[in-house]
């Protein structure tokens, strides 16, 4: 019943903005992988990324398409996040529930 | 501990922070909205960037570009600065619709800004920065401000790696609250009020660490050259010391104050109205511009055409001067802004124009603004201001008829020299008196004259002194007139007298030449006759012998 997830392009339409290596990043990444490929990008590396991407806070998933999407946080609300980015990514969310929260 | 400080770029603010910002340090310009927080911002990087110094703009509410206008606006070479990379902005503006669901964290904010603050291979510890609206971080994520824990993470990195850092926020009890008491070393306040339905603004400074900061409230305005406050010239140290004197270009009224006027002076003039205040003015403007001088002549009441042609009526020509421009006419109404305004305006205009004499007509249309203690503590400081800079002023203070002559400035104690214009009713007219009431280091003329206006500029002429008293005016000519009457009558007598002495001894002269003439004559006669009669009686004698001899008798 679900379609699948986008066809990946060369570079994934979902980037992770990331500061670090933590907990919180971990997790981040984790959740953010349930929904497809990401390109995660650490700020201390790529400064001009986040410059350009106007990021305020990390973790932020930002949806590069033409359907722009932005979430910050470590992404625990997995159902939130894939409503919020909108179709395809909010039609995963029933079947997929093994999302990475708090310990 | 000595503290850095850097430059505000914003006019006069330095002094009152006895220096400027302080380096390595975040300082706070909190205040209502629009009351020019973000002004202040700009004034310090350009400022910044105008030295050299890479100067950093986040911005958290305004988009870049819109920034980027404000300095234009004020004159800044902006793309120049951006292209050298002296001037850089990092938008730190919401994208709006974020979702955000749970932990996050606003350390790549500091990220960002180092990144701009050291591109390159900078040193970000010797660039600046300022952000604008740094209170609307907290509230990036949501409503309640759940990121204000994080604003202020953002402080204390910014703080501990010493960027000299100058944040905005409006003030709010948040604000107030958390980056006030913890995260900033200097807090500013601005505040501004409506009263008499003009806007004042003022700025005051409520914590500055270690350094010794004026603790007033200062007033401050915002025109087309950013904002401005009044130089408080008492830290800006040393007053240059009233040098030379100019002349008036008026042989009278030099001698009446004592030589002329000091550079670097201030004068008075008070009367009240349609004693000929402006036209001394308008003399003083002439002879100072004839003398090579350059003249600003701020007027609160008439047009420069006005005045250039009311002068012009009474022999004063002054358009050579504005034509050559030495002499620049400033019109200005009281009603066009607050007092503290008019008067940063004329701070500033004393600033950058340097006139050698600034001309106020007339200071008291700024008590119209504010009470008289306002007024004279603002013109106290404009005194000062061009006393520090070497300007003589020049203020007209008009006296209403009911004050009995008494000015209500009190400003006696600040003015080097007074002049004081009455007119004085006599019989039938009104007489105009000029006296010099004080002049520092001048040997004043301490007489009352009369002051005429002529066809030929203004004519100060000596009173009438004469049965013990002064007279001025027709009298004076009543009295002069008869004096001459009664001058005329005793030099025609006495050149009578004059001739009569010359003629008398002559005169007599003659007299005594006739007399002895006659003298003469009479005693002639009288030994003619005498010698005529004895020669008769002689004959008469012989005669006898010689008939007697004929007789034979004898």
């Amino acid at each position: 019943m679900a379609t699948a997830p986008p066809p990946s392009p060369q570079t994934p339409v979902l980037r992770l903005f990331v500061l670090g290596q933590s907990e919180t990043v971990r997790r981040a990444i984790a959740n953010a992988r349930t929904l497809g490929p990401v390109e995660v990008i650490d700020v201390r590396d790529d400064p001009g990324a986040a410059e350009a991407a106007r990021i305020l806070a990390t973790p932020t998933l930002i949806r590069t398409d033409d359907t722009p999407a932005r979430i910050v946080g470590d992404l625990r609300d997995l159902d939130a996040v894939r409503a919020h980015l909108g179709p395809p990514y909010d039609a995963l969310g029933a079947e997929n529930h093994h999302h990475h929260d708090d310990p | 501990m000595e503290f850095q400080q850097v430059g505000t770029g914003v006019p006069g603010l330095d002094g009152i922070l006895a220096g400027g910002y302080l380096a390595a340090c975040p300082t706070l310009i909190m205040g209502q909205p629009g009351c020019g927080k973000t002004l202040f911002l700009l004034q310090f990087l350009a400022d910044g960037a105008s030295r050299g110094t890479r100067a950093v703009c986040a911005t958290c509410t305004e988009s870049p570009e819109r920034l980027q206008e404000h300095m234009k606006a004020f004159g800044h070479p902006v793309e120049q600065w951006m292209a050298d990379g002296l001037l850089v902005f990092v938008d730190l503006r919401p994208v709006p619709g974020e979702l955000v669901t749970g932990a996050l964290d606003q350390t790549v904010i500091k990220v960002r800004l180092d990144a701009a603050l050291g591109a390159g291979g900078a040193d970000p510890t010797m660039g600046r920065l300022a952000i604008d609206d740094l209170n609307r971080l907290a509230y990036a994520f949501d409503p309640s401000g759940i990121a204000a824990r994080q604003t202020l993470d953002l402080l204390r990195l910014l703080r501990d790696s010493g960027i000299t850092t100058l944040i905005s926020s409006a003030e709010t009890e948040a604000a107030r609250d958390s980056l006030v008491d913890y995260a900033v070393d200097a807090v500013i306040e601005l505040r501004q009020t409506v009263e008499r339905r003009l806007m004042t603004r003022t700025l005051r400074v409520t914590k500055m660490r270690g350094v010794q900061h004026g603790t007033n409230e200062y007033p401050f305005m915002i025109d087309d050259a950013g904002p401005s406050l009044m130089p408080v010239t008492q830290l800006e140290g040393q007053y240059h010391a009233r040098a030379g004197m100019v002349s008036t270009g008026h042989a009278r009224l030099d001698a009446l104050l004592g030589g002329g006027l000091y550079r670097g002076g201030s004068l008075m003039i008070t009367g009240t109205s349609g004693v000929g205040k402006s036209t001394l003015c308008g003399q003083l403007a002439a002879g100072l511009c004839a003398d090579g001088l350059r003249v600003v002549y701020k007027t609160f009441e008439q047009e420069e055409s006005e005045l250039t042609h009311d002068f012009h009526g009474v022999g004063i020509d002054l358009r050579p001067f504005v034509e050559n421009g030495r002499l620049r006419f400033v019109r200005a109404r009281s009603v066009d802004c607050g007092l503290e305004e008019h008067l940063i305006r004329l701070a500033r205009m004393a600033d950058t124009d340097r006139p050698d004499v600034l001309i106020i007509d007339a200071v008291t249309s700024m008590t119209d603004l504010g009470d008289v203690t306002t007024v004279k503590s603002m013109l106290l400081r404009l005194i000062d201001t061009c006393k520090s800079r070497g300007i003589l002023i020049i203020m007209v203070e008009l006296l209403w008829d009911a004050q009995d002559s008494v000015s209500q400035m009190g400003l006696s104690s600040l003015l080097d020299t007074w002049i004081r214009l009455e007119l004085q009713r006599q019989v039938g007219e009104y007489v105009r008196l000029i006296r010099v009431l004080k002049g520092r280091g001048a040997n004043i003329s301490h007489q009352i004259k009369e002051f005429r206006i002529t066809d030929q500029g203004i004519a100060i002429e000596d009173p009438y002194v004469g049965g013990g008293s002064f007279v001025f005016g027709t009298e004076k000519l009543i009295r002069e007139q008869a004096e001459r009457h009664e001058h005329t009558r005793m030099r025609t007598r006495l050149e009578r007298l004059q001739r009569e002495l010359e003629v008398l001894p002559g005169a007599f002269d003659a007299r005594l030449a006739q007399t002895r003439l006659e003298r003469e004559e009479a005693i002639e006669r009288l030994r003619d006759e005498i010698n005529d009669l004895q020669r008769a009686l002689e004959n008469v004698h012989a005669d006898a012998r010689a008939v007697s001899a004929a007789r034979g008798g004898g």
